[in-house]
């Protein structure tokens, strides 16, 4: 009987080597003229919701341009083809992927990473096979993976979360003028915070002490105790998908005061994690999806319709970016990446794109020595009384 | 980056360590688990981590799903743990009592096909359960969550239900008595087998416990598992391997430390002091603190 | 006996044959640089073997490997090193701790010692990524230099830049290292080591100092990991410290599930672990989430019915076809059982 079992473990291993080997290199069908592009997102791993969330955003927009007819580029009419792989939040796979993407499926743009490691090592692997870099998120600017004057194939179509700080601390100004004493919780990536002190400090906040928490904290206790014992009137959760965790953490400890999260993390998500007893007084650079542009609202509709799954907010923000890599080819007029560079470079007027959040331009060259970065609006929130109230759009500082 | 220097008062140190404690006895049911398994099976079940995971994820299911309470759905979760944990020792660890680098491997298996398992079945998005209790609470003028302190109240009557059981009960004796030394479990008529079904089963039930606790307090997703799971077989090696109150003190001593830690050093030695604590502490006493050869 | 060996030999050539022309016959970039990763990945599953030889083993080794890109990387980066001095130095940086660590941690058996080895790597990685101002901190190393270029006799320049000819290079090395383990594991070195595997306490009696040949041991094997890791940074120029990197706790998971799974007991088993499974893996791509869930069926299915791993499997299957039960198994003269 034994022996039986095992003939049947060889057969099927030998089966599932030999399925494999026929699935993994069946060729390509190609279509005519089918665009390729990559995207390389953390699928897998503690933030893979994030990734396979705005993964699937460009996918329902490219499904989109696919409906309209396809992408008249130059004479020729282009379907959008999305190929998406794991980054595993590690710069070694990135690169791994990025050859795939680049060498074996033949992608000439190249969408990602969440991680600024990753996107440095992406670029790497994209500039020598002169493939266009679109960054997808930077934790903060100026990282490695970031635009830089010696980077001719990177583009970053995303706004960072730092670019909240002048909003989120005028309006602070505006709507809590007693409130002065500032306290940061920022993950270690590498923040700037000495310019946050300098734009505190410009709106008459006065930064009591910071904290450091490494990626994967779970516990915020420790790092909110102390926070606490400076007697803040304003902490603020910089750059975290986890603000509702810590401001839970904050309500647990018995804090009252004004809680900020500059994050792309929806309001509505925080609420959901708080509760509505501890959601007051809180300022969120989150989308309210009460209040969705037009746009917005044809991809949580495309999202619905698609995905069996509800709605992941931060997934707008490359719904969006898919638009203005669409509409800088459409400008170029052709699929060399090096034409949609010197597209990208041309459309520094303000309104020179659409995007989801508003009218946006390229810009970043008084400080990357470039302009090759999206300035669009950011939204901002509000969490009154257990209830979310959207204050609006506005258009960040991205040149600083 | 250190964090600016404030005054270090009494009270930051006190609520950190009370913060430790109440860490301390999550780890400490992961530990029982472990040191159970691997005093009398003598496996280290490295899947362990997913175990809790998969106890919080029915708790996840048994709440919103079939709107059960919390304590009715832990109970719950807690048996039907135990009861696959009888399922992996007959079918899977039984047949690899001889090598023990084969069970490890298998458990390596298993924790990859249990995590991602976890990812198709219940999906990426982080979960929550409903929190053990609101609000905070003051004691002895130190503010703590309260659902901390009923965190520690679940793991502590857990933990004495279990010494209970090992102190008074025959099967509880045979289990110390062959976590010692494994003849004396037969002397007293009860086959390895057994035992070894046991021990998975009120192993699996406490991780299930720990996982559930865990979820109240902070979240649920596919990737919680594998940090207690370090933390509980940095515990084990550190109380001893098979020593029931050392994995208590080591359990402690670890929650202390991260507890502490943060709020002393910052982050930067918050990842690092543990490991260098525990290496150090088995360089002088290889057996752990309360080992035995 | 010796019919066996030619026909191994035979084998062996025709596998180094086959190495040599596949990026050629396959001819595409992508493949050459995961062919190179898979080299990469053979050198460390066998170095991991080498350690189970004591009768130990260590889930510790994404550790030493994670010393050795760094040394390499760092010196390469920094000082302007060569890169083959820069791979060397990861190698014997990693083999230096590793011997320091060795003592005290060799003292230890079994299931602690294999714990230990999980804590010391987490805290070498750890350190890399708290250590900011030397190491990069969180955002690792980028744009580690490939190796240069070399002038051969009448090739002319070769610029190991590029993919195909870092293939040869990782190819010659792990060739070479291969040799030395395979050289070292059939030599007097080796036999002692088996022989401390077999029976601790007796190896002692005879007068073997049984702790200093564990702990060197070690130190061989972690040298090879160090150099693995070197390789790796050189190849990718790129390394993070990051908890889900290459240098995380789950590589070394799959690390040992390769030898495992390749068959612990013969020098070739987890070279046979880590090319299938890496191809698995590879090819296994689309189906992104559920594919450590293969993995993990692979490795429990293999474990449960294949003890001895995949080298065994066709040993099994002759006896299955030929149907005749030997009465008993003849063992070697020297009483440990060949493999």
């Amino acid at each position: 009987m034994r022996g039986m079992v095992k003939s049947v473990m060889v057969c099927s291993v030998c089966l599932l080597m030999s399925g494999l080997l026929v699935l993994g290199v069946s060729p390509v069908q190609a279509k005519d003229k089918t665009l390729k592009v990559g995207m390389i997102m953390p699928l897998s791993g503690p933030i893979s919701i994030v990734g396979v969330g705005l993964t699937r955003a460009v996918e329902l927009y490219f499904d989109k341009v696919n409906e309209e007819g396809g992408l008249q580029l130059g004479g020729d009419t282009y379907k959008l083809e999305l190929i998406s792989e794991d980054s595993k939040l590690d710069p070694t796979a990135g690169a791994t992927a990025a050859k795939k993407l680049v060498y074996k499926d033949g992608c000439r743009f190249v969408f990602g990473a969440i991680s600024p490691p990753v996107a440095a090592s992406i670029y790497q692997v994209c500039a020598k096979a002169k493939a266009l870099h679109l960054i997808t998120w930077i934790d903060a600017p100026g990282l490695p993976g970031d635009v830089s004057p010696d980077k001719p194939y990177a583009v970053r179509l995303c706004i960072s979360s730092d670019s909240g700080w002048e909003l989120d601390y005028a309006l602070l100004r505006k709507k809590y003028p007693d409130a002065k004493r500032l306290f940061i919780s920022a993950p270690n990536v590498g923040l700037s915070l000495e310019r946050a002190e300098k734009v505190a400090n410009e709106n008459g906040l006065e930064v009591v002490g910071h904290e450091i928490w490494d990626l994967g904290t779970q516990d915020f206790l420790p790092y909110y105790t102390k926070a606490l014992a400076a007697k803040p009137d304003i902490i603020q959760a910089m750059c975290s998908a986890q603000a509702g965790y810590q401001l839970r953490t904050a309500r647990q400890l018995g804090y009252e005061g004004i809680f900020v999260s500059d994050a792309p993390t929806a309001p509505a998500l925080i609420l959901s994690i708080v509760g509505e007893e501890g959601s007051h007084d809180v300022v969120s650079n989150g989308m309210d999806m009460n209040h969705p542009t037009p746009s917005m609202t044809e991809c949580v509709e495309r999202w619905e319709k698609k995905f069996n799954e509800p709605f992941f907010s931060d997934a707008i923000i490359t719904w969006s970016e898919a638009e203005i890599f669409v509409q800088a080819l459409k400008k170029a007029q052709s699929v060399d990446p090096e034409k949609v560079v010197a597209a990208f470079d041309e459309m520094t007027a303000p309104g020179s794109f659409e995007t989801a959040f508003g009218p946006g331009h390229m810009g970043g060259g008084k400080r990357f020595g470039v302009n090759r970065v999206i300035v669009r609006p950011m939204p901002i929130s509000l969490l009154t009384d257990g209830k979310i109230e959207f204050v609006g759009f506005e258009m960040p500082v991205v040149d600083q | 980056m250190h964090g600016v220097v404030m005054d270090l008062s009494a009270q930051m140190i006190w609520q950190g360590v009370v913060n430790g404690l109440a860490l301390g006895w999550i780890y400490v049911l992961m530990a029982l688990g472990l040191t159970l398994i691997f005093g009398i099976m003598h496996i280290m079940q490295f899947a362990h981590g997913e175990i809790y995971m998969i106890g919080a994820y029915v708790v996840y299911y048994l709440c919103s799903g079939l709107g059960l309470l919390l304590v009715p759905a832990a109970v719950l979760a807690m048996l039907c743990l135990a009861g696959f944990g009888l399922f992996l020792e007959r079918f899977l660890f039984r047949r690899l009592k001889e090598d023990w680098l084969a069970a490890v491997v298998a458990a390596l298996g298993l924790t990859l096909i249990l995590q991602s398992g976890a990812v198709v079945v219940f999906g990426l998005y982080e979960r929550s359960i409903p929190v053990l209790a609101q609000g905070p609470l003051n004691i002895l003028g130190t503010v703590v969550p309260k659902d901390r302190v009923v965190a520690v109240a679940v793991a502590v009557g857990l933990s004495s239900a279990l010494y209970i059981f090992l102190k008074t009960t025959k099967y509880g004796q045979a289990m110390v008595a062959s976590a010692q030394n494994p003849e004396g479990a037969m002397l007293q008529g009860i086959g390895p087998d057994r035992m070894a079904a046991l021990c998975m089963a009120i192993g699996f039930a406490l991780a299930a416990a720990g996982g559930t606790l865990a979820g109240a307090l902070f979240t649920i997703s596919p990737y919680m598992g594998l940090s207690p799971l370090i933390k509980g077989c940095t515990i084990i090696v550190l109380g001893g391997m098979g020593s029931l109150p050392g994995a208590f003190i080591a359990g402690m001593t670890l929650g202390l430390i991260d507890g502490l830690v943060p709020i002393l050093f910052g982050h930067a030695w918050a990842a690092i002091g543990p490991l260098l604590v525990v290496i150090l502490i088995l360089v002088i006493k290889p057996q752990g603190l309360l080992g035995h050869e | 006996m010796s019919d066996k060996m030619g026909k191994g030999a035979f084998f062996r050539a025709a596998v180094f044959l086959a190495a040599i022309a596949a990026p050629l016959v396959i001819g595409n970039i992508y493949w050459t640089s995961a062919l190179t990763l898979i080299l990469i990945n053979v050198l460390l599953a066998v170095s991991l073997r080498l350690i189970v030889l004591i009768g130990e083993f260590s889930l510790g080794h994404v550790g030493f490997m994670c010393l050795g890109a760094y040394t390499s990387a760092l010196l390469t980066m920094k000082a302007g090193v060569p890169f083959g001095v820069g791979v060397v130095a990861g190698g014997v940086m990693a083999s230096l701790v590793a011997l320091a660590l060795g003592y005290p941690f060799m003292r230890v058996k079994g299931i602690y010692f294999v714990i230990l080895t999980v804590m010391a790597s987490e805290s070498f990685r750890n350190l890399a990524l708290n250590w900011e101002a030397f190491t990069g901190g969180f955002n690792g190393l980028v744009g580690i230099p490939a190796p240069g270029t070399l002038k051969f006799p009448w090739i002319g320049d070769v610029d190991f830049g590029g993919f195909i000819e870092y293939y040869y290079l990782t190819l010659a090395v792990v060739a070479v290292s291969l040799f030395l383990m395979s050289t070292l594991e059939k030599s007097r070195l080796g036999f002692t080591w088996r022989a401390i595997r077999e029976t601790d306490v007796q190896a002692g009696a005879v007068g073997i100092n049984v702790l200093r040949y564990k702990v060197i041991n070690f130190a061989v094997a972690c040298f090879f990991a160090g150099i693995g890791g070197a390789l790796l940074a050189h190849s990718e120029q790129t390394i993070s410290p990051q908890a889900g990197s290459a240098f995380g706790v789950m590589t070394t998971m799959y690390l040992l599930i390769y030898m495992v799974v390749g068959g612990k007991s013969r020098f070739s088993g987890p070279i046979y672990g880590a090319v299938v499974l890496s191809l698995v893996m590879e090819f296994t791509r689309p189906l992104q989430q559920v594919q450590p869930m293969i993995i993990g069926f692979i490795a429990v299915a293999v474990v449960l019915f294949f003890p001895d791993g995949m080298v065994s499997m066709p040993g099994i299957l002759r006896k299955r076809l030929s149907k005749t039960q030997k009465p008993f198994e003849v063992k070697a003269a020297d009483g440990a059982r060949k493999g």
